[in-house]
C-alpha cells in the first residue's frame, strides 16, 4: 500500500510487512496437539470387548453396569442382548486395556448385589452405585468369552493369612462369610464350603487373619458356634450360644489347648465338631460293648475320677450282639488310650451311699477307663464287668482275704475310726476259688495307719437273719448302712511294722473277731474300761453310739456282734474318768429311738437326746452306791427300757385260768402297792387261759416266792357294793399275795381272790350245810352292828359242808368266845301258819340282800377264841 | 441479492477513520497514530483481525473435542461416583426428567458454543472469500452470537461453585476435571475470536466491489 519513497522530503517510516505466519497460529496448533493427543489416547484406551453370558439380565444395564476388579472399575457393559436360545443373555463388555491380563481362562464373573444379612452387609456400595460385576482372574490362555457365575466364587487364597480346611458332617448354619471366632473375637471367616470329593463330608474353607494365625496349631479344635444349643438334663442345664451374629448367621469357634507347643503342619485337616461339647473331647475311640449295656449318647467317660470324654455315637452291630460306642476323648487324655486300657460300665445300682450322687442315678453310671500301658490304640473291647483289681487312686494297695464278699463293692469305703481313708478297688475269687480277694487302696496320707498287724473287719450295713420264726431284718441306724464297708484298726502292740505292698490281710467278719473279742484294741482305748452288755436285740445302736450316765456321755459303743446264744453282744468303752461309775449294781438300758407305750394308764412317750434318736445309745444307772467296781469285759444285761432296767425284781410268769381279762401294762398290786407290771400276755388255749409275763419291781421280789398267789381283780358290782371300783377306770389289775417259800418264777393264777385266812383281826371258820345267801363280804352282825365280814368260803374237804371264813375286826375279837353262837340272818324268814298268821322276820335291808350272819355271845365266863376256831352256823337264831 | 444492497461508501473509502474508543473522526492518514482526543491507537480496521479470529476459532474447534470428551467434573458420594462429561451430565439430567435444566445446560454448553463456532466460520468465510450474500443477516447473527456467547461460561461457573461448595468429605465431594479447563478455553477462544473479528470487514469487500462496479459504470458511461 505505502511504498518506501526515499526521494521525498518527508521522512516516512519504513514499514515492513511481517510476512511470516502470525504467532497466534500456535494456538490452534496447540489445540490440535491436545486434541490429537486425546485421540491417540482414546485409541490407546479403547477397551477390549468381551462377551459374558449371564443367566439373566436382571441388574445389568448397558452403559451403566461396571466390571470391578479389586474395587477398581475395569470395564463396563456396552450392550446386552438376549441369546438365541432365549435362556441367557450376553453382555458385551468393554474392558479396560489394562485388564487384558486377567481376561484368561478360569476368570470368573459374577454380579454383585447388595446382601444384607446378620453376618454383615455386603455390597452396600451397590445400593448407591448400582450392581456391578466382579471379576476374579483365573489362570490360562487368553479368552474373551465367559459364562458368569450365579454366586460369588470363593475368594482367592492370595491374601496374607492362613487358609484352613475343616471337615464336617454337616454344614449346619455355616455360610460363606460366617465368622470364625476365637474367644468371641472375630479372627477370620468362612470363605467357602462344599462337599468333599467323595461327597461324604463337608469341606469348609476358612481364612484366618494373619494377626491370628499363631492361634492355630495342630491340636486346635473347631466347633460350630452357630445357633443356640440347649442341653438339659436333671443334673444341669447347659445353654450355650455364641455371639448374636453367630447365633443367626452361623459361626465357627475354635479352641487351642493351652500350652500346646505344636506347630501347624501344612495341609492339616481339621474336624469341625458340631458343638462345643464335642470339640472338648477330640479323639474318637471305638469301644465295643456287649449289647444291652445301658449306654446312651452323652454317657460320660471317666478315668481316675476325671471326666475325659463322652459317648458320641452308639450303633448296634448287625448281629445285635455288640454295641459299638464311639467315644470322644479329650486329646489331653490321649496317653490313656493304649493297648491294655480297659473300659467298662459299672452296673448301676441304687445303694444308700450312691445316693449322694443323684446325678449318677439319673444320668446313668459313667464309663470307666483304666489306662493301660501298651501301644497307642483307638479300638477297644469293653469288659463285661469291672476288672478285679483297679487302682482307683494312688496310695497304698492292700489285699484282703475273705471267705465271702459280703456287701462290699467297688468303692466301699475303708474306714478308720469311721473316717473313710480308702476304698475297695476291686475283688476277685482266688484262683482256687476258696477265698475272695478284695483289693483296696488306702489314701496316701493314711497309709501309715496300716501296719502289718492291722486288722480288718467288715462293717456292713444290714444283717438279715432268717430263722424258723421268720425273717428278721436287722439294720443298724441309717448311718451304719451308709458307712458300711471295711473298717480296720491297728492294735497297740510293740512290734508294729510298716506293710509292704500287697501284704495279705484277713478280713474278719466283725470287730469282735478282728479284735479277738476285744482283746486287741486301739492304743488309746486300752485305758478305757471295756465292758460288754448283752441284749436281745441291737435296736438302733450303732458303733460310736454314746453311753449315757444321767444323760452325760461317758463312753461309746465300740462295736457289737452276735453272740453264740443268739443275743447281741455290745461292747462298750467307758472313758477313763468315768470308769468308777460302772459297778456290779449298774443297770444298762437302751435309749435308742422313741419309747412310746400306750396303755390304759395313758400314753407314755419317752426319748433321750436327739443324738440317741439317730445313733442309738445306751444309758445306765446304778441301783445303789455300794456296788463293787466292774471288772474289764464284765458282762451286763441290756434292758430294752429304763424301767425294766431299774425294776430290780425278776420277771415271773403267771398263768391265769379263763376268767377276767388282763392286758399288758396292768399293774400288780399287793396292798395297793405296785409290785410289778404285766409285760406280755399270751393266750394259751381257746378257753382263754392266759400266760402273763410280769416284771416285778425290786419290792416285788417278795412275789417271786413259792406260795405267792395271783388273781385278776376285776370290777364286780353286787348288792353290797362294788369290788375294785378303780378297775372300772384303769382296767383290770392283778392282785397278789406274797408267798414265803423258795424263789419261784412260774405261778398259776387264781380265778378269784383266795380266801384270806390270815387277815388282821380274828379269823374264824363257820361250818354250815348251805351257803344260802351268804357271800363274800357278807357282814357279821353283833347286836345289829357289823363287826366283821365273810372273807371267803370253801367246801369242806369231805364236801359235806361249807366252810365260811369270817374275819372279825380286831377291836371286836373279844366278843367271840367259845360260847358264841352264829346264825344266818340272810333273806326273809317268813313263817305262815293258819293259826299263827304270817310272820315275817328280817334284820336289816342290807343283810336281806347281801346275806349276813349274826352271833351272840352269852354272858358268862367263856373264853375268847383264837383264830381258826370253828363254829357251827345255825340256820336261825337258836332258842335261848 | 447484491442489487438489494444499498449503495454506500465506507469511511475508509472516504479517507476517514473513526477512533474506536471515543469515536472521533480522523483522517485515514492518521492510521497507526494515536487519537487526538483519547489517545487510543487509530486504525480503520482491527489489525490482523482475520488471522487472530481464525486462529482462535480453529483452536476453539479443536479444543471443543476434548471439552466434550473429557470429563468436566467428578461427583463422588460415599466413595462412589465417576467423572462425568458434559454430554453425560446432560443425558443424566434428561434421564432424570429434569428437562428444563437439561435443555439449559445443553444449550449453554453445547449448542451455543457450537453455533457460535459455526457462526464465526460463516463470518470468517464471508470476509475471507468476499461473499456478498445476506450480509445483514450475518451481521445480526454475529450480534446474537456475541451476546449469547458469554452464557457458555455458565457451565464453568457452576463447576467452579460446586467444586468450592460441595466438599463434604466422604459424603459428597466434587472435583473439576480437565474437560472443564478445555471447555473454558473453548469459550474464551470463541469469545476472543468474536472480539477480534471486525464486523466492518463484512462489508469492506462488497463496498470495494461496489466502488469498482461504480467506477466501471462510470467508466462505461
Amino acid at each position: 500500500m505505502s511504498t518506501p519513497d526515499t526521494d521525498k522530503t518527508t521522512v516516512t517510516p519504513l514499514i515492513k510487512r511481517h510476512r511470516a505466519p502470525s504467532v497466534i497460529w500456535l494456538l490452534p496448533f496447540l489445540a490440535a496437539l491436545i486434541a490429537g493427543w486425546l485421540v491417540i489416547k482414546s485409541y490407546q484406551d479403547a477397551g477390549i470387548m468381551i462377551e459374558v453370558q449371564f443367566e439373566t439380565a436382571e441388574g445389568l444395564e448397558a452403559g451403566v453396569t461396571r466390571i470391578m476388579y479389586r474395587g477398581l472399575p475395569a470395564g463396563m457393559i456396552k450392550t446386552l442382548k438376549l441369546n438365541e436360545d432365549l435362556k441367557s443373555v450376553t453382555a458385551m463388555i468393554e474392558m479396560e486395556k489394562e485388564a487384558e491380563e486377567i481376561l484368561v481362562e478360569g476368570s470368573r464373573f459374577w454380579l454383585v448385589k447388595p446382601q444384607i444379612s446378620l453376618s454383615g452387609v455386603k455390597g452396600l456400595d451397590t445400593l448407591l452405585s448400582g450392581y456391578y460385576i466382579e471379576l476374579q482372574p483365573g489362570k490360562g490362555k487368553e479368552r474373551f468369552s465367559f459364562i458368569a457365575d450365579n454366586e460369588p466364587p470363593p475368594p482367592l487364597k492370595n491374601r496374607q493369612g492362613l487358609y484352613l480346611s475343616l471337615l464336617a458332617d454337616s454344614a449346619q448354619s455355616i455360610q460363606r462369610g460366617a465368622k470364625v471366632y476365637y474367644r468371641q473375637i472375630e479372627v477370620g471367616e468362612v470363605i467357602n464350603f462344599g462337599l468333599t470329593n467323595s461327597a461324604e463330608r463337608i469341606r469348609i474353607e476358612l481364612f484366618i487373619e494373619p494377626a491370628y494365625r499363631h492361634l492355630i496349631t495342630d491340636n486346635t479344635r473347631f466347633w460350630n458356634a452357630s445357633g443356640i444349643s440347649l442341653k438339659a438334663d436333671l443334673s444341669h442345664i447347659d445353654l450355650r450360644f455364641g455371639s448374636l451374629a453367630a447365633i443367626i448367621a452361623g459361626g465357627i469357634s475354635f479352641y487351642t489347648p493351652p500350652g500346646d507347643e505344636s506347630k501347624l503342619t501344612p495341609d492339616q485337616k481339621f474336624h469341625l465338631f458340631p458343638d462345643f461339647e464335642a470339640a472338648e473331647d477330640g479323639i474318637v475311640v471305638n469301644v465295643k460293648f456287649p449289647a444291652r449295656t445301658s449306654l446312651h449318647k452323652g454317657t460320660r467317660v471317666i478315668s481316675e475320677g476325671i471326666r475325659i470324654g463322652r459317648v458320641q455315637h452308639l450303633r448296634l452291630s448287625e448281629d445285635l450282639q455288640t454295641l459299638n460306642a464311639r467315644l470322644l476323648i479329650d486329646p489331653r487324655a490321649r496317653p490313656l488310650l493304649r493297648a491294655g486300657s480297659q473300659f467298662w460300665l459299672p452296673t448301676p445300682k441304687v445303694s444308700l451311699n450312691r445316693l449322694q450322687n443323684i446325678g449318677d442315678l439319673i444320668q446313668g453310671a459313667p464309663i470307666i477307663l483304666q489306662p493301660g500301658s501298651g501301644e497307642p490304640q483307638s479300638d477297644f473291647i469293653a469288659l463285661n464287668s469291672p476288672p478285679a483289681h483297679r487302682p482307683s487312686m494312688s496310695g497304698l494297695n492292700i489285699r484282703l482275704e475273705s471267705d465271702q464278699l459280703g456287701s462290699l463293692d467297688y468303692g466301699s469305703p475303708i474306714m478308720y475310726r469311721q473316717i473313710p481313708v480308702g476304698e475297695v478297688s476291686g475283688y476277685e475269687l482266688s484262683s482256687d476259688g476258696h477265698k475272695v480277694l478284695i483289693y483296696a487302696t488306702i489314701k496316701e496320707q493314711y497309709a501309715s495307719l496300716i501296719k502289718h498287724n492291722s486288722r480288718f473287719w467288715e462293717e456292713s450295713g444290714i444283717k438279715i437273719k432268717a430263722g424258723v420264726d421268720g425273717v428278721e431284718l436287722d439294720s443298724g441306724s441309717l448311718s451304719s448302712i451308709i458307712s458300711g464297708g471295711i473298717a480296720f484298726f491297728t492294735p497297740d502292740t510293740q512290734d508294729q511294722k510298716a506293710v509292704t505292698q500287697e501284704h495279705p490281710f484277713h478280713l474278719f467278719r466283725n470287730f469282735d473277731n478282728a479284735s479277738q473279742q476285744g482283746r486287741l484294741l486301739y492304743r488309746e482305748n486300752a485305758e478305757k474300761l471295756a465292758i460288754r452288755v448283752k441284749a436281745d436285740r441291737l435296736g438302733s445302736i450303732t458303733n460310736g453310739a454314746p453311753v449315757l450316765y444321767k444323760q452325760l456321755a461317758v463312753g461309746v459303743v465300740s462295736h457289737y456282734a452276735l453272740s453264740a446264744d443268739d443275743s447281741v453282744m455290745i461292747h462298750l468303752l467307758i472313758d477313763k474318768p468315768y470308769r468308777h461309775l460302772i459297778t456290779d449294781q449298774s443297770r444298762f438300758w437302751n435309749v435308742s429311738g422313741i419309747d412310746a407305750s400306750l396303755s390304759r394308764q395313758g400314753i407314755e412317750i419317752h426319748s433321750e437326746s436327739v443324738q440317741t434318736l439317730l445313733r442309738g445309745g445306751i444309758a445306765f444307772a446304778n441301783l445303789n452306791e455300794d456296788g463293787q467296781a466292774a471288772k474289764p469285759r464284765q458282762l451286763f444285761k441290756l434292758y430294752p427300757q429304763q424301767h425294766k432296767a431299774l425294776q430290780g425284781g425278776p420277771d415271773i410268769t403267771v398263768t391265769f385260768p379263763p376268767g377276767p381279762d388282763i392286758s399288758v401294762g396292768a399293774p400288780v398290786y399287793f396292798k395297793g402297792v405296785t409290785l410289778g407290771k404285766v409285760e406280755q400276755v399270751r393266750l394259751l388255749d381257746s378257753q382263754g387261759t392266759a400266760e402273763t409275763q410280769i416284771a416285778l419291781t425290786r419290792e416285788g421280789r417278795l412275789l417271786a416266792q413259792q406260795g405267792s398267789q395271783f388273781w385278776i381283780a376285776a370290777a364286780r358290782i353286787n348288792l353290797s357294793g362294788v369290788d375294785y371300783p378303780e378297775t372300772l377306770l384303769a382296767g383290770n389289775h392283778i392282785e397278789a399275795l406274797p408267798g414265803d417259800g423258795q424263789q419261784q418264777l412260774r405261778f398259776n393264777g387264781l380265778t378269784e381272790a383266795p380266801a384270806q385266812r390270815n387277815l388282821a383281826g380274828l379269823n374264824i371258820e363257820l361250818q354250815t350245810t348251805q351257803l344260802g345267801s351268804i357271800d363274800i363280804n357278807s357282814y357279821i352282825y353283833f347286836r345289829g352292828m357289823p363287826v366283821g365280814y365273810v372273807s371267803g368260803y370253801e367246801l369242806s374237804d369231805d364236801h359235806q359242808s361249807v366252810k365260811l371264813f369270817v374275819n372279825i375286826k380286831t377291836r371286836y375279837r373279844n366278843l367271840v368266845t367259845n360260847a358264841s353262837q352264829f346264825w344266818n340272818i340272810g333273806g326273809i324268814d317268813a313263817e305262815f301258819g293258819i293259826f299263827k298268821g304270817l310272820k315275817v322276820e328280817t334284820t336289816n335291808l342290807e343283810s336281806l340282800v347281801q346275806g349276813g350272819i349274826a352271833f351272840n355271845t352269852p354272858a358268862g365266863d367263856s373264853q375268847p377264841v383264837k383264830s381258826g376256831f370253828q363254829f357251827t352256823l345255825h340256820e336261825r337264831e337258836p332258842e335261848q | 441479492m447484491s442489487d438489494k444492497q444499498p449503495l454506500f461508501q465506507s469511511a475508509r473509502q472516504q479517507g476517514y477513520l473513526l477512533c474506536v474508543d471515543c469515536e472521533k473522526l480522523h483522517l485515514l492518514t492518521q492510521e497507526g497514530q494515536h487519537c487526538d482526543r483519547c489517545g487510543a491507537r487509530l486504525h480503520s480496521r482491527i489489525p490482523n483481525s482475520m488471522t487472530l479470529s481464525w486462529a482462535s476459532l480453529i483452536a476453539a474447534i479443536l479444543l471443543f473435542l476434548p471439552a466434550n470428551l473429557l470429563p468436566v467434573m467428578t461427583f463422588k458420594s460415599f466413595g462412589q461416583g465417576e467423572p462425568n462429561t458434559i454430554l453425560g451430565g446432560i443425558i443424566h439430567l434428561l434421564e432424570q426428567d429434569m428437562l428444563l435444566i437439561g435443555l439449559i445446560v445443553l444449550i449453554a454448553s453445547i449448542v451455543v458454543p457450537a453455533l457460535k463456532m459455526i457462526a464465526m466460520i460463516i463470518l470468517l468465510c464471508t470476509v475471507q472469500f468476499r461473499l456478498h450474500t445476506n450480509l445483514r443477516q450475518k451481521a445480526l447473527m454475529f450480534r446474537i452470537v456475541e451476546w449469547i456467547g458469554r452464557w457458555s461460561m455458565l457451565d464453568i461457573f457452576v463447576i467452579g461453585i460446586l467444586v468450592a461448595l460441595v466438599q463434604l468429605g466422604n459424603i459428597a465431594h466434587i472435583e473439576g476435571n480437565d474437560g472443564a479447563t478445555a471447555f473454558a478455553v473453548v469459550v474464551l477462544l470463541t469469545m476472543f475470536s468474536a472480539i477480534v473479528f471486525d464486523t466492518r470487514m463484512i462489508w469492506d469487500s462488497s463496498v470495494a466491489d461496489l466502488a469498482t462496479a461504480k467506477r466501471e459504470q462510470k467508466d462505461n458511461s
